[in-house]
């Protein structure tokens, strides 16, 4: 099916025609959203498609060769972060309305990274998987370094030899995998159960690659300079969608490959997602400056989401992808509120940010929304993963999870600290600035209805994984 | 009306869905919609009275909430005796609510705000006590606490207001988180959190899960319902506007603890020791906040240690394993504190300020407001034939039957209780007026509902009856209860009017006479800082440390160092670079060696 | 090894088109026009490479001349390769070495450094080889001395005294197979006569041989000429001299240890040095080239690594030792682009001193530039989409297969340590704002690069699109054009 690689392609497509006609910066914009839009559709029509299929639905690139690389593949796993990745694409072309420097370049390179990061989600080949991960790192080093903040440049290499580190070495495990399965690259291919020592190695060199990317704790202290120094684009982006692949990764390479090892390790997972998840909130409350603030509570989340996936059940599957499904649209709105504030006030310094709410009504409605959306607040999108997770993880290992409540509790009071900081309070801001215009009220809607939407019916994510995840749980690690 | 009580949904949907509708009409349409936001409450309200005066038949509405794999998290509601009842009174409280609002709040910026967040409220609660299971019992509290972060914090630009919301919504959520946990064991034992089938099960669970559970639950309980040591967060929540103290704070929500231990029964009827832990947790909460509420100078400030008290009156009955008896106090003290609260409202309105040393003499001036009040005023005071009386006597009963220590404590209570409500409204209503101005009677629109709410509060008492039949359980009072709660209503009354008779110049007194002590009860024994010294405080250190120490200069620093270590080999690499040749052959000649004698070592 | 003999033009055509282009540039230069010159020897060698190329596209690898050659896929991959890169090292120096009286004679060496590198690359007997590594030393140490400074002077002296004790070495592991292999020197024989040849010599032998390689290829602690080398001449012949003779000498070392000259017992020997050289290399190579200054110098140091990783193959096996020809040949294009770079960039601002830190803003100065020098540095790193990749990943695979695990670990970790400067040169070039001073030169008109920026086009496409054709068509065609096996 040719539609599963539309996703791809037509960001591709859309670069193309950025790159060859967008000479002046309002085209540039305009043939980008016209790109985002498309492939919002194409990843709907794929949807579709999927629905009426079995399960899987396949796409391999009929070349000269015989062990073709390009070869997609679209199924329960996939296509919630391939929407979201859509999504996201959307807003963070939104978000860089405001870019005025070379701006073809840095739509461009928006369009690379979403064809990119929708290739990790869709690639059904070990060595294209392995290729789109990193290309991802291509244009995200340049969006951070271009356009970033004041550090950009220490925050754009930090970035890359961090996670180029972690990910080198889970090549390494993706070529054992290769090897030990008999030379094939295709993921889906079934092959015979590695060693048991084989598969340790495969899992944690796997692992390395994937646990800094979400990342746990221990390896996280790329993602606040990033985060904070990359362009809002950039950052929506990079939390949304790029923290996804670890936790994808996880789930569609290293749990299927090295089910005994991942059973051994689960335990491990669970002390990293706990850790993650109170260390992660009481930095957040720690912070002075707002986007470290939204930088850090992604921590946390992804510490659900680990917790989540160390389960091993299908439930817990099933919470990690409406964790990350959620913290997709819950961070990348809070990074495009933040961003559209610095735009206006040329600071991120909460001491400086105060009595918003009351300044600029919308963008404070909007945030207090999205706080305690991203507080796991239920009826919206966080809670049901959240809530999901602490179950299974606790039914799985009992009493100690509940060391995690701390961070449930630590999560309202960050959020609500920083509404409390910057929004409320009757002093008036130190510059007025003008509310949410109606490109950021469309942004902001993008990311905000699908918060309310899921959190009122989780199912939507759920029943698209439902196979997906059975099948995985069947597999996974004999708990 | 059949089909509303087909349809319990609706009890939800309709207030929550006019919610959005205010909410999406913007400040314009406030206007003509705040009328139309009645229409929510009146449904939820006519949803229960359609069930209960129909054929009672079985109405639920479950779906798969959370599924995958074949494990299922349902989620559901449906009506029964319980929820009928509940859905009735906080649709008509919060009925009369909304419409006091509509006059009390007519010259407020944000009415939109808070009309849609009102309606979203009265949808939540409604859901939460029609909820069949525990994950929709959840998010429904869940979605409560926004709610009343959202109209405690009402004012935001005001700093205490702010403050408010948030100490709110933290001190909850220590409980939710509770409450959470008790969920994810319920559901590790049990596989299931249909809250009947967790019942069923609960029997045969073994003691220590059982136990564990209700504690869970229970910590939830103590944070919404304002139970020692999470009651702190509730006087600060007067900052919301007044009405919203009536509905949320007094009438609905808190009572919402109340309401999960009356619903999960089955399992804190086998989870003894909890019980007697509510029941102790019920007593000292009782009988401390009736002290502190003696010595209250904001009349707000007097209702909320009051609402304490009375839910520490609640808990008591559950500890004591009547929970019928604990409802039916619930049904009265929303009635009376309602109305206590939107009568306070009304004097607020009308005087500019809430302190009750600055009032006096209001009869005169606000004959309706004034008599309203005293209905509800009596009732909290616990006088016959008020509904106060029967439900206290309800509570007195089960306690004095079953746990005498703590019966005893809620009898001393009672004093307090008659005392303080008899101090409060002499030195409101009665006396020499101490005011500026000349403060007259609010609007129909207020008082329409303080009538209403006042009926329900001298009225109420006759549903004991109806109840009992309702619920199961005794209706009827024991002479001996009857009398004890008689004799401590008329002690306390009578101190409250030798004492205060003559205005609030005894507190002044007392305050001078009792010194440290005094002051140490009017702050509520300083809970508050106690909390902000051992909790708060190190909470913000420790993160700040982590942060700047821990993380940044810590681990990050450890981090980026490596490139740097690199760097300094590197440049001990580059240092054999000298130029010169002689030592590049000696290189060369070393390698050329060590590959020489390697390759003959292992070859041979 | 396929026994089917090759028509011998196939072997031979490329190289007498590379020569007769040699001499006939260098007859016009004697005529006068060194620009003609330079353009006559670059369209030889581009046809030349076309040739091979369709050589390496067509027919499967054979022997060709007797026994004395071999020819067909990789080997003649390599060869065009060879010829392509010298092309785009004459054009890229175009327009500074039409202004000097030895610039045609620099052109002329590069299309003979190309000549003895295809002969380097698939000689099949051990004299043949060791001509053909002098020849091309040779002409390196001339290319060196051609930039026409002191420093490339001494540079290239001290090359030459090291290359002598080289020399010296493979003279005498010359005579030690010589002596133990029944006096043969051709692989055919060799493999039957040195199978009854005492252990002992043999690895002595294996072991001098594989320390001639391991200079030529500037293996540590063999390496020193190295960095000297590549800042001291020009860029245009540093982008020669760092690529072509490498892959040859890669594919020589393969049909030599790999071709049964050595016996089974010795593989293992030979994996484990080949292991502690790369790692050696990979170490000293990446730690290196952190600290220094000198675009070139920096990679000089990062070619010292990259030989390491060459070597990891070597390690892994026969398959292994085909894929690291494969990898040598991905590394070629690599760094020849950015020596181009380089040589643009010193066309189009003279003033720059060759640093990196010179390098700022250069991405928006001169775009195209730019562009290939990203390309170039990421594809170094071995970041996919970028042909360096699909060498590393072959060579890691096979590896892996073998058991290397820990190796490739160490591989992997200093392809991480590597962005530590390849990226820097990227974040000078793009995201630091370009000097005063040189924003105006670069705004001279004609200072673009001239023909420099030709080639940079032109290894643009070879690095992009052989890092992403894999993708779309497979690793198939690569393979068919590179691969030894």
């Amino acid at each position: 099916m040719f539609v599963v690689a539309l996703p791809v392609l037509v960001p591709l497509a859309g670069l193309a025609l950025v790159v060859l006609l967008g000479r002046d910066d309002a085209r540039a914009r305009v043939l980008s959203v016209i790109a985002t839009l498309a492939t919002i559709a194409a990843s709907v029509v794929l949807l579709l498609e999927w629905r009426g299929s079995d399960g899987i639905l396949a796409w391999v690139a009929e070349g000269p060769s015989a062990v073709p690389v390009a070869r997609l593949a679209a199924d329960g796993l996939a296509l919630p972060l391939v929407l979201l990745t859509a999504l996201l694409g959307f807003v963070a072309v939104l978000a860089s309305w405001t870019v005025t420097s070379r701006v073809r370049t840095h739509y461009a390179l928006l369009l690379a990274l979403q064809a990119a990061v929708t290739t990790v989600f869709l690639a059904d080949d070990l060595v294209l998987f392995y290729v789109a991960w990193e290309a991802v790192l291509i244009p995200m080093f340049f969006l951070i370094g271009g356009w970033g903040h004041e550090r950009r440049r220490h925050a754009a290499m930090k970035f890359f030899l961090y996670t180029f580190a972690g990910s080198a070495l889970m090549l390494v495990g993706l070529l054992l995998i290769i090897f030990w399965g008999g030379g094939t690259t295709d993921l889906g291919a079934e092959v015979e159960a590695l060693p048991t020592h084989v598969q340790t190695a495969v899992f944690w060199l796997l692992a390395a690659g994937m646990l800094v990317k979400l990342p746990v704790i221990g390896v996280h202290t790329w993602l606040p300079d990033a985060h904070t120094e990359a362009p809002t684009a950039g950052s929506v982006m990079l939390a949304g969608v790029l923290l996804k692949m670890g936790g994808y990764g996880l789930m569609r390479v290293a749990v299927p490959y090295a089910p005994q090892a991942f059973a051994d390790a689960a335990w491990v997972l669970a002390v990293l997602g706990v850790g993650g998840i109170v260390y992660g909130a009481f930095l957040a409350f720690g912070q002075t400056d707002i986007k470290r603030l939204v930088a850090y509570s992604s921590v946390a989340h992804m510490g659900f989401v680990v917790l989540a996936i160390a389960t091993g059940t299908a439930l817990g599957y099933g919470a990690a992808m409406l964790g990350m499904v959620s913290h997709g649209l819950v961070a990348g709105l809070l990074f495009f509120l933040v961003g559209a504030l610095y735009e206006r006030t040329r600071t991120r310094e909460m001491a400086r940010l105060r009595g918003l709410v009351a300044a600029v009504p919308r963008w404070g409605g909007v945030f207090v929304f999205a706080t305690l959306a991203s507080l796991g607040l239920p009826g919206l999108s966080g809670f049901p993963g959240e809530f999901l997770t602490l179950a299974e993880a606790f039914s799985r290992w009992g009493g100690w999870i509940a060391v995690a409540g701390v961070g449930v509790v630590m999560a309202a009071v960050y959020g609500l600290a920083a509404v409390r900081r910057i929004g409320h309070g009757a002093d008036a801001p130190e510059a007025a600035c003008r509310d949410l215009t109606g490109r950021e009220w469309l942004a902001a809607a993008v990311l905000g209805l699908p918060i309310v939407a899921l959190g009122v019916a989780p199912g939507l994510v759920l029943s698209a994984t439902e196979r997906a995840f059975s099948a995985l749980a069947a597999i996974g690690g004999g708990f | 009306m059949a089909y509303l009580a087909a349809h319990p949904l609706l009890a939800v949907v309709v207030p929550a869905a006019l919610g959005l509708v205010v909410m999406a009409g913007g400040r314009r349409a406030v206007r003509a919609l705040k009328w139309i936001a009645v229409a929510g409450p009146l449904a939820t309200a006519l949803v229960g009275i359609a069930w209960l005066g129909g054929d009672r038949a079985a109405a639920a509405v479950q779906a798969d909430w959370l599924a995958q794999g074949g494990a299922v998290m349902t989620a559901g509601v449906a009506l029964d005796a319980l929820s009928a009842v509940m859905l009735v009174v906080v649709g008509l409280v919060s009925a009369c609510v909304v419409v006091f609002s509509i006059g009390y709040m007519a010259e407020e910026d944000g009415q939109a705000r808070y009309f849609s967040v009102i309606s979203l409220f009265v949808g939540a609660m409604a859901l939460l006590v029609t909820a069949t299971s525990l994950v929709t019992l959840f998010v429904a509290w869940e979605v409560m606490g926004a709610c009343s972060y959202l109209l405690i914090g009402f004012w935001y630009r005001k700093p205490s207001a702010a403050d408010a919301a948030m100490k709110a919504f933290l001190v909850t959520r220590i409980g939710d988180v509770g409450l959470l946990f008790g969920l994810a064991l319920l559901w590790r034992e049990t596989g299931t959190l249909v809250i009947a089938d967790v019942l069923a099960a609960a029997p045969a669970l073994g003691a220590g899960v059982v136990t564990a559970a209700a504690a869970l639950l229970f910590a939830g309980a103590v944070g919404k319902s304002a139970q020692f040591p999470l009651h702190v967060w509730l006087p600060d929540a007067m900052e919301g506007p007044t009405p919203v103290s009536a509905l949320i704070h007094a009438a609905t929500m808190v009572a919402a603890g109340v309401f999960l231990i009356a619903r999960m029964w089955g399992l804190f009827e086998v989870a003894e020791t909890v019980r007697v832990a509510i029941a102790a947790i019920g007593a000292v909460t009782a009988l401390f906040s009736a002290m502190v509420a003696i010595t209250q100078t904001d009349i707000k400030k007097v209702l909320a240690y009051s609402t304490i008290s009375q839910l520490g009156f609640m808990f008591v009955a559950l500890g004591a394993g009547v929970w019928q008896a604990a409802l039916f106090h619930l049904v009265t003290h929303a009635a009376f504190k309602a109305l206590l609260f939107l009568g306070s409202g009304s004097v607020i309105h009308a005087t500019h300020t809430q302190d009750v040393r600055e009032m006096g003499g209001l009869a005169r001036r606000m004959p309706v407001t004034a008599a309203t009040w005293c209905a509800g005023a009596l009732a909290l005071a616990g006088v016959p034939p008020l509904a106060g009386f029967f439900s206290k006597d309800a509570v007195l009963h089960a306690a004095l039957g079953h746990m005498p220590l703590a019966g005893w404590a809620l009898a001393l209570a009672s004093v307090l209780t008659a005392l303080y409500a008899t101090r409060v409204t002499l030195l409101v209503f009665f006396g020499e007026p101490r005011h500026d101005g000349a403060p007259h009677e609010s609007p129909l629109v207020m008082t329409l509902p303080l009538v209403a709410l006042g009926i329900g509060a001298a009225g109420l008492g006759a549903a004991a009856g109806p109840l009992a039949v309702l619920w199961g359980g005794e209706a009827g009072l024991d002479a001996t209860v009857a009398a004890i709660s008689v004799v401590a209503s008329a002690l306390g009354i009578g101190a409250g009017v030798a004492l205060y008779r003559r205005g609030p110049a005894l507190d002044t007194r007392l305050a001078e006479k009792l010194g440290g002590t005094y002051a140490f009860i009017a702050e509520a024994y300083r809970i508050d800082a106690l909390y902000d010294r051992a909790v708060a405080r190190p909470v913000r250190a420790l993160a700040r440390w982590l942060a700047d120490r821990l993380d940044r200069r810590g681990l990050d620093r450890a981090v980026e160092g490596l490139p740097s270590l690199a760097e300094r080999a590197g440049r001990l690499v580059a240092s054999l670079q000298t130029g010169e040749t002689d030592l590049y052959v000696a290189l060369m000649a070393i390698g050329l060696v060590a590959l020489i004698g390697v390759a003959l070592w292992m070859g041979v | 090894m396929n026994v089917i003999t090759a028509p011998a033009w196939l072997f031979w055509l490329p190289a007498a088109i590379a020569l007769a282009a040699a001499c006939a540039g260098l007859a016009a230069d004697a005529a006068g026009r060194r620009a003609g010159a330079l353009a006559i020897i670059f369209f030889g060698l581009a046809g030349a490479a076309g040739v091979a190329a369709y050589t390496a596209w067509m027919h499967p690898v054979q022997l060709a001349l007797g026994d004395a050659f071999v020819v067909g896929r990789g080997f003649a991959g390599v060869a065009a390769l060879g010829y392509l890169i010298a092309a785009l090292g004459v054009l890229a120096g175009g327009s500074r070495l039409s202004r000097r009286s030895n610039g045609p004679g620099i052109g002329a060496l590069m299309a003979f450094l190309a000549i003895a590198s295809q002969a380097l690359a698939s000689a099949l007997d051990l004299l043949s080889v060791l001509i053909a590594l002098e020849i091309v030393a040779v002409g390196s140490y001339a290319v060196i001395a051609g930039a026409r400074t002191d420093r490339s002077d001494e540079a290239a002296v001290r090359y030459f005294v090291q290359g002598a004790v080289a020399t010296s070495l493979a003279v005498l592991g010359l005579a030690l197979v010589h002596a133990f292999g029944g006096g043969a020197v051709d692989y055919g024989t060799l493999a039957v006569t040195m199978a009854q040849a005492p252990a002992r010599p043999a690895l002595l032998a294996m072991a001098l041989l594989l320390a001639v390689f391991a200079f030529k290829l500037g293996a540590f602690p063999f390496h020193a000429w190295v960095p000297d080398a590549y800042e001291t001449s020009e860029a245009s012949g540093a982008a020669v001299l760092s690529s072509v003779p490498k892959v040859a000498a890669l594919a020589a070392m393969f049909v030599l240890f790999r071709g049964a000259v050595f016996e089974a017992d010795a593989f293992a020997v030979l994996a484990n040095l080949a292991a502690a050289l790369a790692t050696a290399s990979i170490v000293v190579g990446n730690l290196g080239a952190l600290r220094q200054s000198s675009f070139a110098r920096m990679l000089g140091y990062s070619g010292i690594a990259q030989v390491g990783y060459a070597l990891i193959g070597l390690s892994a096996g026969d398959a292994g030792a085909g894929r690291a020809v494969l990898f040598g040949a991905t590394y070629a294009v690599s760094v020849a682009a950015a020596f181009i770079c380089a040589e643009a960039l010193a066309v189009a601002e003279p003033r720059w001193n060759g640093t990196v830190a010179g390098m700022k803003g250069l991405g928006r100065r001169h775009p195209l530039i730019g562009v290939a020098l990203a390309a170039s540095m990421l594809s170094l790193t071995g970041i996919p989409l970028l042909i360096g990749f699909w060498g590393k990943l072959l060579v890691f695979l096979s590896a892996v297969g073998e058991g290397w695990t820990w190796l490739v670990i160490v591989g992997v970790i200093g392809s991480v340590v590597s962005f530590g400067y390849y990226g820097r040169v990227l974040k000078v070039a793009y995201f630091e704002e370009p000097d005063e001073a040189l924003a105006v030169l670069g705004d001279e008109p004609g200072a673009r690069g001239g023909s420099a920026a030709w080639a940079a086009a032109i290894a643009i496409l070879l690095v992009i699109g052989g890092g992403v054709a894999p993708v779309a068509f497979g690793i198939e065609p690569m393979l068919r054009l590179l691969a030894v096996m």
